[in-house]
């Protein structure tokens, strides 16, 4: 907890002070992004449209069901194509209430909307990891393969779903080696 | 199944609504908010966070209790017995039974309300900052660091459980008739302080003496009803009334200091 108020802390004046010392180009840009995402969220509102709790809650369960810590390929080639029907379902996710103060809806609409993009992050990258590693544990790939995949992944975001690009690992002090207990 | 009768609020304009929810085994009030939340009304709005009483956000009016309603089960609250507050004087709760299988949720009392269930803490919070809740003890530390016994560990905890869920101040008649008063939250946390012993003597005189009046102290009317409804067991009142102890003890303290000084 206290790391919260520390970094929160830092953070913060680090923000204040960036903001002072930067010559803020482009100004209209940034209320060019404003608008956008004034724009995003008057999409959002009002209408009749999917309840982001009835998406959520699917997200939720193939999530539980397949993305766990106990994967294979068939339940991840599911799980992917799952969560791809769900983001085009919550394209038409709409808020119903229309209240300006403590909108919980609204935000749990925004809120659901990372949650796809990321779950979709999760399951592709999980598929694509043929080996095991610690949370992540294939039963059709038990072993860990340092050789193939000691490396990061990165997801970048496209028109199309997650693209995954690898990095390699910078080892300094502590050499990879099997865990055995 | 439950009926929710829930208090709401928008601007002016006061109503309550009723909500039917299926009554599962292990549901809490806030479960059950969340289910009407998100099926049943999207605008109904209330304060959560962890929902397992450490973050103290959801402390809500529950059958006329000021509790925190992650830590509230509906099933032993939709039922609730009737107690006969005269007969259990100040410690009784003081439950209004609405009917068979209905649970009243109102906003937290002696708050003003922003909106439905959501009261402003901004008062709260201002009274804690009163008392200057820290150590004022600089970065200095003695040789040998700063030791703590184990008794007077346990005698702080009790204090330290605080999470600032205003519970106590929603049930403290002291808070609802005087907006000064300090509330017992904030004066149970200034004998935290007091009994810490990083803190310097005359820091911790400095802290006694700002809550030695009507607004602090001497404003509790000693009815423990903070202590009742704590759901962390913090115990308000019987740190109002070690303080409330400790001001002669001071105060004598004090004049044989200056007696001391004037031989000098």
């Amino acid at each position: 907890m206290l790391e919260t108020i520390v970094f929160g802390k830092r953070a913060g004046e680090h923000a204040a002070g960036y903001v002072q010392e930067t010559d803020l180009q482009g100004e209209n840009a940034h209320l060019d992004s404003l608008a956008s995402e004034e724009q995003n969220i008057s999409d959002l509102m009002g209408g009749d449209g999917e309840s982001f709790a009835v998406v959520r809650d699917e997200l939720r369960s193939v999530m539980q069901q397949d993305v766990g810590v106990f994967r294979n390929q068939a339940g991840l080639q599911k799980a992917v194509e799952t969560i791809r029907e769900l983001r085009e379902k919550g394209r038409n996710v709409r808020v119903k209430s229309g209240a300006t103060l403590f909108n919980f809806e609204l935000l749990n609409a925004i809120e659901l909307k990372g949650m796809l993009e990321l779950g979709q992050v999760i399951a592709k990258g999980a598929l694509a990891r043929e080996e095991s590693r610690g949370a992540h544990y294939r039963t059709d790939f038990l072993e860990r393969d340092d050789e193939h995949w000691l490396r990061h992944t990165l997801a970048y975001q496209t028109p199309e779903g997650p693209r995954l690009e690898y990095k390699e690992v910078t080892i300094t002090q502590f050499q990879p080696k099997r865990r055995e207990y | 199944m439950v009926r929710l009768k829930v208090r709401r609020q928008d601007g002016d304009r006061v109503w309550h609504e009723t909500f039917d929810v299926k009554d599962t085994p292990g549901l809490s009030v806030l479960d059950a908010l969340f289910y009407v939340q998100e099926r049943l009304d999207g605008g109904l709005c209330f304060r959560y966070s962890c929902r397992g009483a450490v973050c103290g956000s959801c402390a809500m009016l529950i059958n006329k209790v000021p509790r925190l309603a992650c830590r509230t089960q509906v099933s032993s609250v939709k039922n609730e017995m009737n107690v006969d507050a005269v007969k259990w004087g100040a410690l009784a709760r003081p439950v209004v039974k609405v009917a068979k299988d209905e649970i009243l949720i109102e906003p937290l009392p002696n708050f003003n309300v922003i909106r439905d269930l959501v009261v402003d803490m901004e008062h709260f919070y201002d009274l804690l900052d009163h008392i200057k809740p820290w150590i004022s003890a600089g970065d200095e530390v003695p040789k040998g660091g700063n030791l703590m016994s184990p008794e007077v560990e346990q005698q702080i905890e009790v204090y330290t459980n605080c999470i600032l869920c205003a519970t106590c101040h929603g049930a403290c008649p002291a808070a609802g008739r005087d907006e000064m008063y300090l509330g017992p939250a904030t004066l149970a946390k200034a004998w935290r302080f007091y009994l810490d012993p990083r803190e310097q003597e005359k820091d911790k005189h400095a802290r006694l003496e700002a809550v030695d009046n009507q607004s602090g102290l001497w404003g509790c009317d000693v009815v423990f009803k903070c202590v009742a409804v704590c759901p962390k067991k913090v115990t308000p009142t019987q740190g109002i009334l070690a303080q409330r102890r400790q001001i002669p003890k001071n105060r004598i303290k004090k004049v044989f200091k200056r007696g001391k000084n004037s031989e000098d």
